[in-house]
């Protein structure tokens, strides 16, 4: 007769696999992290193996998120069907934050700070969108029976299926604007006034009407003290426009510098994973993944390099730029900490206030709660 | 009684080795890790129902653990706190891979019973988590937490509310509907079951 199995409690069932490589290579990256925090010197009992990085699941969770939030919810407005045309001639213009627009076919224009647009058409076979000034970003959902334009002074821009920039910028020449495309995925046609073809753009590609200056960085809006030195950004690209209607080198996309910050933190280099995601949210603050961006920075300042400062400053901008977004909470936690750390009483406070009105019920309440007391 | 006894050496306890740890010693810190290891990537692992993210939420918890070690304040408690760090760290992520996978962006593989739980798990126990891990991914995060804590961990009621910082009221709240849930979906399951054998 077989033996009963003595009766056990199902957490004593349902357990992981866990052999030392295993919680070695945990144990190498806590002590890292810890590490890099405390300024401690490590110990004496330290495991000489090559350390382990965190992984960085979060990455590819927040820009997803970042990426849909900013769609969602940094004010949306729905276009309707096209049916109902009403929106035909909707002007947008947008002043220090950014806005996105979510089209019926599932198209998205992330519209940057300080941009003006009108909606010349929205209709199933045509939607055109007159870009008046600043900086759109379009997601375009491939459709064979429907054309997308943007215009852009003179310029038109016609896509199907693809991710791309077009800014304009102030008159350089005369009374016509300067225009610039930037080609994250996909292809797009440029065309001129005459509609003639100027350009055939593709990925990672780009085009400008004028000669121009590389426009200053954004400064990002400012909720936290002046922030630390902080890293320096990467080399920006030569200026990408030499000259009217000719094609010139990329300059890193958002994606492009995301995918760099990601890379060099899975590698064990956090500096250069911050400069990264600092040029990111400083070039493309409208970018879906800014705010992502300025969280990840925040979170190496805090815990890598040890500059709360800092990861006050960018969880600042990460809130800013993602005010209703999945890592809002985690982030508003973030900055508590980084204000008390930064020895920031008066801000630690606010913050923690702020954060207990929105979040009573967080998981993160109590250790929040604990913070930046008075002695 | 017959057995073999191990004598062990005196060993420290968490009270001493947080001590030591809040001033620094990584060995302390090595040794609270190594002790609580198996607990925080059981709990994560059953309040995840899968092993992919095991290592991200027990690193993160006990990051967060060791640099805010001057909180405890009961120290021997430290197991207890660390359970709860692990819980908060599990909700959070849970709700971000609900929110990516009902938009869209990412699919999430439902819970398998038989990938978690181990092979020679008594039947009734299988049956049990089956219907838990079954219905799991359709709850809201934090139901699903007070299910899982309370039908797989088996805490008691003020158990789980100190984990999760909620009150007992919303612990009570959310365990009940998370109760009507596996009770619906058992009923379904049963009702399918004899449909199946009419059939035959």
């Amino acid at each position: 007769m077989k033996a009963v199995p003595p009766k056990r409690a199902p957490a004593h069932i349902v357990e992981p696999r866990l052999d030392e490589a295993r919680i070695e290579q945990m144990w190498e990256s806590i002590a890292n992290a810890v590490d890099a925090q405390s300024s401690q010197p490590a110990h004496s009992s330290r495991s000489s193996h090559s350390p382990a990085p965190v992984r960085s699941w979060s990455v590819g969770v927040y820009a997803l998120v970042a990426a849909v939030a900013l769609l969602v919810v940094f004010g949306v407005v729905f276009l309707r069907r096209p049916a109902a045309n009403p929106i035909a001639g909707l002007i947008v213009e947008t002043h220090e934050a950014g806005q996105s627009i979510a089209l019926p076919d599932g198209s998205a224009l992330a519209i940057a700070p300080r941009t003006r647009l009108r909606v010349v058409a929205a209709g199933a076979d045509d939607v055109r969108v007159r870009l008046e000034h600043g900086t759109i970003t379009c997601d375009v959902v491939p459709a064979r029976a429907r054309r997308f334009v943007v215009e852009a002074g003179a310029t038109e821009v016609e896509v199907k299926g693809t991710r791309f920039d077009v800014e304009v910028g102030d008159a350089v020449t005369g009374t016509s604007p300067s225009v610039a495309v930037r080609v994250e995925r996909g292809a797009v046609e440029v065309r001129d006034g005459e509609r003639a073809s100027v350009a055939n753009l593709k990925s990672g590609e780009s085009w400008a009407s004028h000669v121009v200056a590389p426009a200053p960085l954004r400064e990002p809006p400012s909720a936290a003290p002046p922030p630390a030195p902080e890293p320096a950004p990467p080399p920006e690209p030569a200026p990408a426009i030499s000259g009217t209607n000719r094609r010139s080198a990329p300059s890193p996309s958002a994606r492009e510098l995301f995918e760099q910050a990601d890379a060099a933190q899975l590698d064990g280099h956090p500096a250069e994973a911050a400069a990264s995601f600092d040029a990111l949210r400083r070039k493309y603050p409208s970018d879906a993944r800014a705010g992502l961006a300025s969280y990840q920075l925040a979170r190496i300042r805090l815990r890598k390099l040890g500059d709360p400062r800092g990861a006050a400053e960018a969880f600042s901008f990460a809130l800013a730029h993602d005010p209703s977004g999945a890592f809002r909470e985690d982030a508003a936690a973030g900055l508590v900490e980084a204000l008390e750390r930064a020895g920031d009483g008066p801000g630690c406070r606010r913050a923690k206030t702020d954060f207990l009105a929105r979040h009573p019920s967080s998981p993160l309440a109590a250790s929040v709660g604990a913070r930046c007391n008075d002695p | 009684m017959t057995g073999t006894v191990v004598r062990l050496e005196a060993q420290l306890t968490d009270s001493e080795l947080v001590l030591r740890a809040r001033s620094g010693d990584m060995g302390a810190k090595e040794m609270l890790f190594r002790r609580h290891v198996a607990m925080a990537s059981g709990l994560a692992f059953r309040l995840l129902g899968r092993d992919a993210d095991i290592e991200d939420v027990v690193q993160d918890s006990f990051v967060v653990a060791f640099t805010s070690l001057d909180k405890l304040e009961r120290l021997q408690a430290f197991a207890s706190w660390l359970a709860s760090i692990v819980t908060g760290t599990a909700i959070s992520l849970i709700r971000r891979r609900r929110l990516l996978s009902r938009l869209g962006f990412v699919r999430v593989d439902p819970v398998l019973v038989e990938n978690i739980v181990s092979a020679d798990a008594p039947a009734d126990v299988t049956a049990e988590l089956r219907a838990v891990y079954r219905i799991v991914d359709r709850l809201p995060a934090e139901e699903r937490v007070v299910l899982v804590l309370r039908r797989v961990e088996q805490l008691a009621l003020d158990e789980i509310a100190e984990q999760t910082g909620w009150s007992l009221a919303t612990v009570k709240r959310k365990l009940a509907r998370a109760d009507e849930r596996l009770a619906e979906a058992v009923s379904e399951e049963d009702a399918r079951a004899r449909a199946v054998e009419e059939d035959r």
